[in-house]
């Protein structure tokens, strides 16, 4: 009897000291009176969180607050990001930052939040067609400015060609987007689509009627230029974002470039530029068969930053998830202290060969 | 006080004693933690492992094991989804699709256990990958969004939780865990079913040999193991709105951990659904309780694995302890012998009066006075001719060695 009696409470013991053992150490950042961010991200692992992840510790150690980071192990654990909410909004926070995995699931949540009067801020790609007033505002990456950016790069080196065409020899610069649905990318094509047309007019002398915008329906917008025979904007979409989609989808556009004279490719995701990757060689083939053909990538990854760093892509864009992180929490105080907020552009970047190795550019970039 | 902490009992209470200490432990430590929020958090995350664990405690109790249960919930889930969004059946076709589905592997688990001898450990680990593969393939490898509160057909996620014009949460889920697990309770305890599943998981053959069917019966503890992951399936869009394919792979160890710290014996034979029940809400509050001291919820899968251990290490104290048998020295049969003498006259003292009773406790405190000074001089005596016995047996192997070393020098 007193073997497993000793037994029994020598476990528990055990137990127990390992639990206060760890609270003794995690315990301690409570109840310090400093209000509380909870940030629930999109994941956790990959850089690119880390890079958001270290922003918001940045911005929670300047501002004086204390904030927990946590996302779930992959993009598809909705679950798990569900039941970080559900903590988060259990601790009584100040604020939160979400970036959620698919709003449908997290609806009571968000509703419980703006009834409890607790702001929620989104971040990354934020918390589409979330309920109305649950989101104060959003940190995240402009994707219309971001790929401004790509097409002014673009045409700094392609302008000339441009400024040379004629309806005799049409130029044309193809887009290459994931998807028609999802809003982040549909405003990346956009951007570029836009600006492109503005360049075009502004600085290469033609007129905006002598532009055509071509491809997919979801790209071209009611006040595009759809009649015009000297430059050729298509708005090209895979199948689907599978890998061998991406692939066959350039392949059918390089097939095209001498024959109808194009100049540029922007690839507006990392999926697209993988396809395009694949297709020549992860880019070696790029300057051998298609030499003066202007490559801009979007994000980063360790293939996309090859083809950059051996110049085979002029350069890519890249978000900024440390700025990404680092707003995210201060809108989240701000909220908190009932000032007026709203949504935040954290900014992209563009990188080449020449400066991908900068500090600044450097810890943006993923692999 | 004897009574209340004999063996048994502290054994039965050592599971809900933790499941106390862990909520007591968290609320002082946690941010916030004694509220209602957290406590609802607690129910929510309690769901779909409570429906998986009181089913695969049957199938454990038979002395099998059931991996699939995770996964057909999942599958199950989804292909229920599928059939809502994509092939357009209103919500509660759907839903009896899902219970179906649930059933269906249940049986297929059942049949190809008890009826082609497949090892119960082989035959779910290969239900666990057809149902993960079935799911993927019924949805398309797509995610399945099920309704939320305020679209049509949202009524379905009242089953589980209610939520009040006011925003007030009503976890009526728990209600649910609780009366299935109340139905498997009687089936378990009260049935004929029940009875012939314990008597399977001591000792299959015996339970052959007393004419029990054994193929039929071996094959419905995986018919309710399956029409369990079933419930799970429709508890888990209730929370979370949307299934992913292919998603599952753990929950049944989950499930697992929860009956054995709630007593399961893995061996077969023993177990309670209860116990199960407060093995599925220890892990609930690990999973609500660790984040809440902002440690990440992956420690609570180091945690859950500590307990697991404790409750193991402590089903194994008990089976030794049921299996052990003592020899009684010459001083505990002597102590013995003393104890009802002693016991015989506190019963005269009962019905005794003035001086007889006088006397009589005279006695018992004489022969307890003897029975102490006997018992410890005997123990004494017994503990001293056990070291002689060992002081005897290392000089003669000492001697031996002696002679050993000798023979070898000539």
């Amino acid at each position: 009897m007193n073997v497993s009696k000793r037994a029994c409470i020598a476990i528990l013991a055990l137990i127990m000291l390992t639990v206060f053992a760890l609270g003794s150490f995690a315990g301690g950042q409570k109840d310090s009176g400093t209000p509380y961010i909870a940030v629930v991200s999109k994941g956790e692992q990959h850089d690119f969180w880390q890079q958001v992840k270290l922003g918001a510790t940045a911005a929670a150690a300047e501002l004086g607050v204390s904030m927990t980071f946590e996302g779930p192990a992959s993009e598809s654990d909705v679950q798990d990001q569900v039941e970080m909410l559900n903590v988060a909004l259990a601790k009584a926070p100040a604020a939160i930052a979400l970036a959620a995995l698919d709003t449908n699931s997290v609806i009571d949540q968000l509703i419980e939040a703006r009834n409890r009067k607790i702001p929620v801020i989104g971040f990354d790609s934020g918390v589409p067609e979330a309920p109305e007033g649950s989101i104060y505002a959003n940190a995240s990456t402009d994707n219309y400015n971001a790929a401004g950016v790509a097409a002014e790069k673009m045409f700094e080196v392609i302008g000339d060609k441009i400024k040379a065409a004629s309806a005799a020899r049409p130029v044309k610069i193809v887009v290459m987007n994931q998807d028609a649905s999802g809003e982040s990318l549909l405003s990346r094509g956009r951007g570029f689509r836009d600006r492109m047309v503005e360049l075009v007019v502004s600085r290469a002398g033609l007129a905006k009627s002598d532009i055509k915008v071509m491809g997919n329906p979801a790209y071209i917008a009611s006040d595009s230029p759809t009649t015009g025979n000297k430059v050729m904007i298509e708005m090209v979409v895979p199948a689907s974002a599978s890998a061998s989609d991406s692939m066959a989808a350039s392949t059918a556009v390089l097939n095209r470039v001498k024959e109808q004279n194009i100049l540029g490719i922007f690839c507006s995701n990392e999926a697209t530029v993988k396809g395009l990757l694949a297709a020549t060689n992860d880019g070696s083939a790029l300057p051998q068969q298609y030499p003066g053909l202007i490559v801009i990538g979007y994000d980063a990854g360790a293939g996309q930053k090859n083809a950059v760093r051996n110049g085979y892509f002029l350069g890519s864009i890249t978000q900024d998830p440390f700025q990404i992180g680092y707003k995210a929490v201060e809108l989240a105080v701000k909220a908190y202290k009932g000032e007026p907020v709203s949504d935040v552009d954290t900014g992209a970047k563009f990188y080449n060969a020449d400066n991908m190795d900068d500090a600044d550019i450097k810890g943006l970039l993923y692999d | 006080m004897k009574k209340l902490f004999s063996e048994k009992s502290l054994q039965k209470l050592m599971a809900p004693a933790a499941l106390v200490i862990l909520y007591l432990f968290f609320g002082l430590f946690g941010r916030n933690f004694f509220s209602y929020a957290t406590l609802v958090n607690i129910f929510d995350a309690s769901y779909y492992i409570g429906f998986i664990a009181i089913g695969v405690t049957f199938v454990i109790i038979t002395g099998g094991i059931d991996l699939s249960v995770g996964t057909v919930m999942m599958c199950a889930s989804i292909i229920g989804g599928t059939a809502y969004v994509t092939w357009g059946w209103p919500m509660w076709t759907s839903l009896l699709l899902i219970l179906l589905i649930g059933t269906l592997f249940g049986v297929f688990n059942g049949i190809m256990v008890s009826r082609l001898k497949l090892p119960p450990f082989i035959a779910t680990l290969g239900t666990m990958m057809i149902s993960m593969g079935i799911g993927s393939i019924v949805s398309n490898v797509r995610s399945a969004t099920f309704p939320t509160r305020a679209g049509e057909d949202g009524w379905f996620k009242n089953i589980f939780k209610i939520i009040t014009e006011d925003y007030q949460s009503i976890p009526t889920g728990a209600g649910v865990l609780l009366l299935v697990a109340l139905i498997a309770y009687i089936i378990l305890t009260k049935t004929r079913m029940g009875r012939y599943i314990f008597a399977i998981g001591s000792n299959k053959e015996a339970a052959r040999l007393s004419g029990i069917n054994v193929k039929k019966w071996e094959m419905m503890a995986y018919v309710t193991s399956g029409v369990c992951a079933g419930i799970g399936g429709i508890a888990f869009p209730a929370v979370y709105t949307t299934v992913m394919p292919a998603q599952g792979q753990g929950f049944e160890l989950y499930a697992i951990a929860a009956a054995v710290i709630g007593g399961t014996s893995l061996s077969g034979g023993i177990g309670s659904i209860f116990g199960t029940l407060i093995g599925v809400y220890i892990i609930s509050v690990l999973r609500s309780g660790l984040p809440s001291m902002d440690l990440q919820a992956h420690y609570q899968t180091f945690f859950t694995g500590v307990v697991v251990i404790s409750a193991v290490l402590l089903d194994i104290y008990r089976n030794k302890r049921a299996s052990e048998i003592r020899i009684l020295s010459a001083a505990d049969r002597y102590r013995a012998d003393m104890n009802e003498k002693l016991r015989d006259l506190k019963q005269r003292l009962a019905s005794a009066a003035g001086d007889e009773a006088e006397g009589i406790k005279k006695e018992i405190s004489r022969l307890k006075h003897e029975r102490n000074h006997e018992f410890r001089k005997m123990k004494r005596e017994q503990k001293h001719t056990q070291t002689q016995i060992k002081k005897e047996e290392r000089q003669a192997e000492e001697e031996l060695k002696r002679r050993l070393e000798e023979e070898a020098g000539e």
